[in-house]
């Protein structure tokens, strides 16, 4: 079979799921795009304006902007792992489901092959649906200034582009093993639901401490720096947090600000990128580890 | 009793449980956090700005209580998503799943009619849905309570769509658009997204069509505050001594000339005297009526739902 026939098989049972999702993407990231822009206009302008008075309306129309933000990231976060979780359920789950798996391994060589095809499809559809989102989520943390980890970011996500994609890519990695063991479509969407929250909660809580590790006191925190906390240096040039730094302060009746100076801790430009790479990496060994067990699931399961 | 529970028990019996623990376990995880929220507060005296009996510091400046109230935030969040949430699962499965797995004729064909099936189904799944929306509705009125000492939500605007009757509503109203979509789609996975997507739409658009249908009042408080007890429609204003609420530019622009260029803050509290921050807002009195109008309207919009679902029922045809 040549690819085009491929793909027609694997995703016209489920073109009604496409097309919700192609539409999710194409408006999730046209919003995020349209506010991108507009920040960056109204920033400009800020830059231009001179004077409190003629000031006022773009900075207005910047508050105004600024209230969507949490609601966009969130949905840029959000959407490439519906589009993962769907996508992947319908992996294996939606032919065992109605009962069509017997007669697809029937006409294929091989059930891996019957699955690898599939994968490569469904996966790229995964991706396909999370590049637009992720583009657009780049361009307004591009517009924010720099990145924040997930304990304080806006929303509690982090929006690096390239590891929106690959939790897309693991979240249907996961719900397609549920789904090869489940057997049935929604059962196992809601079994992954929670198989992908403990993962990918617990790989950002383990990335989250990564990025603590490396981080290190930022002079400048311009756009495609990540900040990760933020710390005081006393007087000696020590590095304490601010909660620290307030109870030394009270003990002393010292004022806060006269004692300390307020120090940024992240990373810079290169070393973030570098970071999201070990990161994204890691995931996609982490989805391949669900690949193979879903290849060894399909394999011994004895077909309804 | 058990002869009618048993078969749909048995059918359904992981989304059930899965649906079931998920609103158990954040219950339970928000009854906890609103015991300690509460003991906090009531250790302490302290009451959160811009409530009555205002303490300078407010129990937000505490470390004890600050710590517990995002956990407490993201729980009331989820209490008021997951009855809309079990009422599109169950809803959305009540009929498609039985088209889509091939069983529809053999289910309807145990029963005197396809609308009596039909009825029954509604039935039970609504009863699930009441019983989440009502666990959902308590826990989320004990947390908005604990989290804004020394509050009561009851009868104001403090966290309204968080807690109360409205979520046990909400539920019903997922349901009602589930059944729809999946006795249209007969597919279970689109119809829940479709489900979910055109559920929230619904949420929305009765919030904003219920608040354009009460009278407003012009209150006066400082930029940035928020009184919990009022829902506010237009804020951020300025009260213009003829009696218009006007935007803070234009205010502004009334001050002495050259003084915002030279000297901004005596700008802005030469604004602040002769054009006072003010908003529109609809009072918390009326909160109890605003509610009851939603609800009649999400309740309307399910109930066409399932009327349209149990025409497509006795008539489809099936493969």
């Amino acid at each position: 079979m040549n690819v085009t026939v491929i793909a027609r098989v694997a995703v016209r049972p489920i073109r009604t799921e496409f097309t919700i999702l192609a539409i999710l993407s194409a408006f999730v990231s046209t919003a995020l795009a349209l506010i991108a822009g507009r920040i960056e206009a109204v920033l400009v302008e800020l830059d231009r304006c001179g004077g409190p008075t003629a000031c006022q309306g773009p900075s207005q129309t910047l508050a105004t902007l600024l209230t969507f933000v949490p609601l966009s990231r969130l949905a840029a976060f959000l959407l490439p792992l519906v589009g993962g979780l769907i996508l992947g359920t319908s992996l294996v789950a939606t032919d065992l489901d109605r009962r069509t798996a017997v007669f697809a391994w029937s006409i294929t060589p091989s059930r891996s092959r019957w699955l690898l095809e599939r994968v490569l499809v469904l996966g790229s559809g995964a991706v396909m649906f999370a590049l637009p989102v992720a583009f657009a989520a780049f361009l307004l943390q591009r517009a924010l200034g720099p990145e924040y980890d997930a304990a304080l970011s806006i929303g509690g996500a982090d929006n690096a582009g390239l590891l929106l994609v690959s939790q897309s890519i693991l979240a249907f990695s996961i719900a397609g093993w549920v789904g090869s063991i489940s057997g049935r479509s929604l059962s196992s969407a809601l079994a992954s639901v929670v198989v992908i929250a403990a993962v990918i909660g617990g790989l950002t809580i383990g990335f989250s401490a990564w990025r603590q590790a490396e981080a290190v006191p930022l002079d400048e925190v311009r756009a495609g720096a990540l900040v990760v906390d933020f710390g005081v240096r006393d007087p000696d040039g020590r590095l304490l947090s601010v909660d620290d730094a307030m109870s030394q302060a009270a003990r002393s009746g010292t004022p806060f600000d006269d004692r300390f100076t307020p120090v940024v801790l992240g990373l810079r430009e290169s070393n973030y990128s570098l970071l999201v790479a070990g990161e994204a990496g890691i995931e996609a060994v982490t989805t391949a580890f669900f690949v193979g067990l879903t290849f060894i699931a399909v394999q011994y399961r004895r077909p309804q | 009793m058990t002869f009618l529970v048993g078969p749909w028990w048995r059918a359904n019996r992981f989304v059930l449980s899965w649906l079931g623990i998920a609103t158990l376990l954040t219950a339970s995880a928000g009854l906890v956090v609103a015991g300690q929220l509460q003991s906090v507060a009531s250790t302490l005296g302290c009451a959160i700005p811009s409530q009555a009996g205002i303490d300078d510091a407010g129990c937000l400046a505490v470390p004890a209580f600050r710590d517990l109230y995002a956990p407490a935030t993201a729980m009331g969040l989820l209490l008021a998503i997951l009855p809309i949430f079990a009422g599109a699962v169950l809803g959305s499965q009540m009929v498609a799943r039985e088209i889509d797995e091939g069983t529809a004729r053999f289910a309807w064909t145990l029963e005197p009619s396809r609308l009596r099936w039909f009825v029954e189904g509604i039935i039970r799944n609504g009863l699930f849905v009441l019983m989440v929306g009502s666990v959902c509705g308590v826990v989320g009125y004990a947390l908005v309570a604990t989290e804004n000492p020394p509050a009561d939500p009851g009868g104001t605007f403090l966290g309204y769509g968080l807690w109360g009757p409205i979520l046990v509503v909400r539920g019903f109203l997922g349901f009602g658009i589930g059944v729809l979509c999946g006795g249209g789609m007969g597919r279970t996975l689109p119809a829940l997204l479709i489900t979910l997507i055109v559920s929230a739409a619904l949420v929305v658009s009765a919030l904003v069509a219920a608040r354009t249908f009460y009278p407003t009042e012009i209150r006066m408080f400082g930029h940035g505050d928020s009184p919990a007890e009022a829902l506010i429609i237009a804020g951020g204003m300025n009260l213009a001594p003829d009696g218009r609420l006007i935007m803070p530019m234009e205010a502004l622009s009334h001050a002495p000339p050259g003084l915002a260029e030279s000297d901004p803050n005596a700008a802005s509290a030469w604004v602040d005297l002769h054009y006072p921050p003010a908003s529109t807002v609809i009072v918390g009195s009326n909160m109890a009526d605003v509610q009851v109008h939603e609800g009649v309207v999400l309740l309307a919009a399910s109930a066409l739902s399932l009327t349209a679902a149990a025409l497509l029922v006795s008539r489809r045809r099936l493969a």
